[in-house]
């Protein structure tokens, strides 16, 4: 059962063996999503937190209990609503009687005390609500009545968000936004996908999960494999380029912008985005090379790992302004141009 | 973390690396100098060959444009190169990195070189040694050290610029009949023809290709070379307008002149080393004052005497074509004694100038036969043009005619202006067996009535 074994901080190729061992685990109930499952689990090796966004039915919250049943770790699931308070996530002190009869305020852990949080249609909450997830995501502890509870490791939170019915919908702040290392995309799945799903789903029998580690382990385990994605060689070249290209999200006319002429400015930049990727981009797009050279067994990230980390990693921090709205423009295409113009500036 | 022995021949194995990458830079720097070297080599010889043929092919003021142009084209092409070649030099970790690509080591190599320059500068906290994973990246790469031999990064020794260099050689190579060809063509005026005499009724003015005076001095008397002058001024008003001193006449002169220069040295035409003399008569003068002085005396030896053999040229300015400036041209041979194109002709005419009346017919017969100039008047009144000098032979001169380059100017200073005029020699020609003197026609007597008559028709 364990793919990883003894103590010892794990190899490079335990490592790309967990992983697919992981994702074959997913796959056996989610059919399709190849790319959304990858880049789930990378989020979750790389310490980040995942936006899903996808119409209903897609699989949304299957993923993410397959993920949980798969990691063996514990999981949790908060549907948000409009009437949902922040302490209906983080938890709030309710008065106990003890024993000796003594009336004492206690506090009781909400839905985030978890391993894997699915925080479900984040977008209906008020953003107060919103907010609650902050200091958890960035932090992972919560601040109830003066008082800081630090979140057991690891923290991975997955928010879905639906992008019909926007009706009673608040869009989250882009500080949230930022959090979320990458944002996913669910799309329909194809003809041959649907008939799996179908076939698979209608059955008498369910696809079971096996997980990948003891539940006792399975944190550790988890935790030492981040460990290793972190010592991942990025070489200052790699650095830079991360940084450029987070840069060239930016536009040129941005008052935020300190401008200078190695910066590379792509003009459906300078027409369409209101605000860029902020620094937690470039930290995403490393982060993420990260986990993709491991899978690819090096221990260096490549330019074609930042770049195709690009999309997920910097869509979602991207604010469009009305033009682009208009015409139609999405964060994914603006960053698409983007790692066009940075790939075609790299020396030949 | 490991121990001496594992740490060196992990060194060792980093040096391997480094050094295979350190042979892949020499090439690849190695091609970018070639690329260099032979861009601005082509670019040399090909606009050099052009440049060449033009000094053949063009007059000077456009060969000058056309040269200065071809120049500049050059420099950038050249500075193009040298830029391209520059863009291409290549420190350790560009060289690693195009070898990453080259062979899909994504990134390996160039991870490496980087994080060790990073070592070099500053002894991080998180130096290579420290890393968890340098180890593994050093024997990863170096599991796949025969995807990173330089010969296969960089299979070629010589730069396909090269290509460039060649087809520039073919170029200079293919214009070398041409030049070859033009090489030989005889300039107009013979090298060895050091002295002629022109008569100045018989130039036709127009502003010189080249204002070098390098080639030709003018000698005249004082009366001549005012009247060159005034024929030089009514020329050069006459031609559109333009004056000769103005700023920009002077700059194209020179401009004009640079360009002659640079042309006589690219096609090895010399210009004369010796500067011809260029005697200038003016026969109209002489014949009006043989006119006044002796208007019907017919003195056959005298008339002889006064009748200087001058280099003459019996055309009119309406039989030349219409020229303007300040050339001094004599443009037909068959009419001119010296104007004969090959440098035979020109150099055995203008030696009767030189020598005494005993100089041959020829030239004299070809030279007078036209009497409608003053030219022909000099040999004699009255006599026959036809029968002077016994019968004509057939011209023996070329077809062409020649043209001088001269710049006359008035100078305060030298040997015109010191009043060094030319007095052209006195030619006795003898008569021939067919030919007898000229006889004076006996004044008639006028009748003593008469002459009252006569003398009140010229009193009125």
């Amino acid at each position: 059962m364990s793919e990883a074994s003894g103590a010892e901080m794990p190899t490079v190729g335990d490592f790309a063996r967990v992983f697919r061992h992981i994702q074959a685990e997913i796959h056996k109930v989610i059919v399709g999503h190849e790319q959304a499952v990858e880049e789930l689990l990378m989020a979750l090796f790389a310490g980040g937190h995942v936006l899903i966004e996808g119409v209903p039915g897609t699989g949304k919250t299957t993923l993410v209990k397959t993920l949980g049943l798969a990691l063996n770790l514990s999981f949790n699931r908060i549907q948000f609503t409009v009437d949902l308070m922040p302490a209906d996530i983080t938890g709030t002190r309710v008065i106990l009687t003890g024993e000796d009869g003594r009336r004492d305020f206690q506090f009781q852990r909400g839905p985030v005390f978890c391993n894997i949080l699915l925080g479900d249609e984040i977008n209906r909450a008020t953003p107060k609500t919103q907010s609650a997830l902050l200091e958890a995501m960035a932090e992972l502890q919560v601040t109830v009545a003066a008082k800081t509870y630090p979140l057991e490791p690891p923290f991975f939170v997955m928010a879905t968000l639906n992008p019909i019915e926007m009706e009673g919908t608040y869009p989250l702040p882009e500080a949230q936004l930022d959090r979320f290392l990458f944002k996913v995309k669910l799309n329909y799945p194809d003809e041959e996908q649907l008939v799996r799903i179908i076939s698979t789903t209608t059955g008498p029998e369910e696809a079971g999960v096996e997980p990948a580690f003891p539940r006792d382990e399975s944190a550790m385990r988890i935790e030492s494999l981040k460990k290793l994605v972190r010592n991942v060689i990025a070489a200052p070249a790699i650095e830079r380029y991360a940084a450029r290209m987070v840069r060239a999200t930016q536009p040129a006319n941005s008052k935020f912008v300190s401008d200078s002429p190695k910066a590379v400015h792509e003009e459906t930049v300078n027409r369409y985005v209101m605000f860029g990727s902020s620094p937690r981009g470039a930290q995403a797009l490393i982060l993420g090379g990260k986990v993709r050279a491991l899978l690819d067994g090096r221990a260096n990230v490549a330019r074609e790992d930042i770049e195709a980390i690009a999309l997920s990693s910097l869509s979602h921090r991207i604010m469009l302004n009305y033009a682009a709205h208009s015409d139609g423009i999405d964060g994914a295409h603006i960053v698409e141009r983007v790692v066009r113009s940075i790939h075609s500036a790299r020396p030949a | 973390m490991s121990s001496p022995h594992h740490s060196r021949k992990a060194e060792e194995k980093l040096s391997l690396i480094l050094g295979r990458i350190g042979s892949i830079r020499s090439r690849l720097n190695s091609l970018a100098w070639q690329r260099g070297a032979f861009g601005v080599l082509a670019w040399i010889i090909a606009i050099g060959a052009v440049v060449v043929l033009a000094a053949f092919y063009l007059q000077p003021l456009i060969f000058l444009v056309a040269a200065a142009m071809l120049g500049l084209i050059a420099i950038a092409g050249m500075t193009n190169s040298v830029r391209a070649a520059w863009r291409l030099h290549m420190n350790r970790a560009a060289a690693a990195s195009i070898a990453d690509r080259r062979a899909d080591l994504k990134g390996r190599l160039e991870t490496i070189v980087e994080m060790g320059q990073r070592q070099k500068i500053v002894r991080l906290r998180h130096s290579p040694e420290h890393l968890l994973l340098w180890s593994y990246l050093i024997e990863d790469t170096l599991s796949r050290q025969e995807e990173f031999q330089p010969a296969r990064i960089e299979a070629k020794r010589i730069s396909r610029s090269i290509y460039g260099l060649v087809g520039a050689m073919v170029l200079a190579i293919a214009i070398i009949p041409l030049i070859a060809r033009l090489h030989g063509k005889p300039i107009a005026l013979p090298a060895n023809q050091d002295e002629m005499t022109l008569d100045l009724n018989d130039l036709h003015l127009r502003a010189s290709d080249s204002d070098s005076d390098d080639g030709v001095e003018v000698h005249a008397d004082a009366a001549t070379m005012r009247r060159l002058e005034d024929k030089l001024a009514a020329e050069g008003a006459a031609g559109s307008g333009k004056g000769s001193d103005t700023p920009m006449d002077k700059m194209m002169n020179h401009a004009k002149s640079l360009a002659g220069r640079l042309q006589d040295k690219l096609t090895g035409r010399s210009t004369p080393r010796s500067r011809i003399t260029l005697k200038l008569a003016d026969n109209s003068q002489e014949l009006n004052s043989l006119e006044k002085r002796e208007p019907l005396k017919l003195n056959p030896r005298r008339k002889g005497e006064d009748a200087d053999a001058h280099f003459e040229h019996e055309r009119t300015s309406t039989d030349s074509p219409a020229l303007s400036g300040g050339t001094v041209t004599a443009n037909d041979p068959e009419k001119n004694s010296i104007g004969g194109a090959g440098g035979d002709d020109t150099t055995t005419s203008n030696k009767h100038t030189n020598e005494d009346d005993h100089s041959s017919d020829k030239s004299s017969d070809q030279t007078s036969n036209d009497s409608s100039s003053n030219g022909g008047s000099a040999h004699g009144v009255g006599a026959d043009p036809d029968t002077l000098f016994g019968p004509s032979t057939d011209p023996k001169l070329g077809g062409s005619g020649f043209e001088i380059s001269i710049d006359a100017r008035s100078e305060t200073k030298g040997p015109k202006a010191a009043g060094h005029a030319y007095m052209p020699p006195k030619v006795r020609t003898p008569l021939n067996s067919s030919q007898h003197p000229d006889e004076p026609i006996a004044r008639a007597s006028v009748p003593e009535d008469d002459r009252a008559a006569i003398k009140k028709v010229f009193e009125r």
